[in-house]
């Protein structure tokens, strides 16, 4: 008895140790799993709710040679004036936000080329630039297990479609001699319940 | 009866000691077990470790602090309590004992209860109220003789041996 009552005593010790010890190794981890971009294939996400960390762990399951990491983020992340934003290999987002991030993105004709029976997005110029993952009519997307892409009608917001890009300075994405391994990851990921 | 002996000084310094080296040996072992775990990091999935980290160093942290500020500081405050009281000047008084149902924390040392010796002044039949202090730990026996009359050494105003028992 004595022992619970100084314990509830000193409870903002406890409590202050338990915050200041997760904070610290959190950035520990951080540090040690982090890996160059050349290593890593990172993905931002803007759906209505999103499991990052589970994502991540299945789409490392299967990865493409040379990829030792895959880190996805909620576009809240970004928020936080990340540089990586921009560096980014591939972007997930709803067709009313396609517009703010257009000139991030890189042109798909070659991959339309080779996978037509995908549906995709358009540019001004009629070149192919998105790929349709979540059709809000039917309501069938990819990943639906870790991606929830349906707003609730309680929020007043359209039902909307949501589309896969991949980003001009990725690393990853074949230009300037680059692999490919976003591409490979993103069969993967097209793949996903 | 005494209610301090010379021989707790040691017993308490040895008390702090055996625990200050347990706690020690816990805190090294989580050091060590966490920068293993940090070491596993390539081979095993980062994220899991991560929270395997975070089972262990939580819990293991909370141990230590209770470890730390509940025995090793309480054994330190004893230690130096005793260590005061014995080498103060002791003075006695005699009287009836009531004991006082106020208790203090004293920053930084013991917990005590105030007890009052009352006496009666032969000439005037007036009746001196004096207050001292008893360590809890060592309360049980100042109050078995509540009521009663007795004679007290009391030294920095703290009973440290007490005698008598007769009805007042």
């Amino acid at each position: 008895m004595r022992v619970i009552r100084n314990i509830f005593k000193r409870w903002h010790v406890y409590i202050t140790w338990a915050l200041l010890s997760t904070i610290f190794m959190g950035w520990i981890f951080t540090f040690l799993t982090d890996t160059t971009p050349a290593h890593k294939i990172t993905m931002y996400i803007h759906a209505y709710t999103l499991e990052d960390q589970a994502l991540s762990m299945k789409l490392e399951e299967a990865l493409p040679e040379g990829i030792r990491m895959v880190k996805v983020h909620s576009f809240d992340y970004a928020l936080f004036g990340q540089t990586g934003f921009v560096d980014a290999d591939m972007f997930l987002i709803s067709a009313s936000e396609i517009e703010s991030y257009l000139t991030d993105f890189m042109s798909l004709e070659e991959f339309a080329e080779k996978h037509p029976e995908l549906t995709y997005y358009y540019d001004e110029g009629g070149v192919p630039c998105g790929i349709r993952v979540y059709d809000s009519e039917t309501e069938e997307g990819i990943a639906m297990t870790y991606i929830t892409y349906k707003i609730p009608e309680a929020l007043g917001r359209a039902p909307e479609d949501y589309y896969l890009f991949f980003g001009k300075e990725g690393f990853h994405n074949g230009l300037d001699d680059q692999d490919e391994a976003a591409f490979e990851m993103a069969e993967n990921f097209m793949g996903l319940e | 009866m005494e209610l301090y002996k010379k021989e707790e000084i040691g017993i308490f310094a040895r008390r702090e000691k055996v625990w200050t080296i347990l706690v020690s040996l816990l805190m090294a072992a989580l050091l060590i077990s966490i920068i293993t775990i940090c070491c596993l990091t390539d081979q095993y999935n980062g994220q899991q470790m991560e929270y395997t980290v975070y089972a262990i160093l939580v819990p293991g942290g909370w141990v230590c602090i209770y470890i730390w500020l509940d025995v090793i500081l309480m054994y330190h405050r004893e230690k130096k309590h005793t260590q005061l009281i014995l080498e103060s000047t002791p003075h006695t008084a005699e009287g009836t004992l009531k004991v006082q149902r106020m208790l203090f924390s004293i920053p930084q040392s013991v917990t005590v209860r105030k007890v009052s010796l009352e006496t009666v002044e032969p000439h005037t039949g007036e009746v001196l109220s004096q207050l001292y202090s008893v360590d809890v730990r060592r309360e049980k026996e100042v109050t078995v003789l509540n009521g009663k009359s007795v004679r007290i050494t009391e030294a920095h105003g703290y009973i440290i041996a007490i005698e008598g028992g007769e009805e007042a």
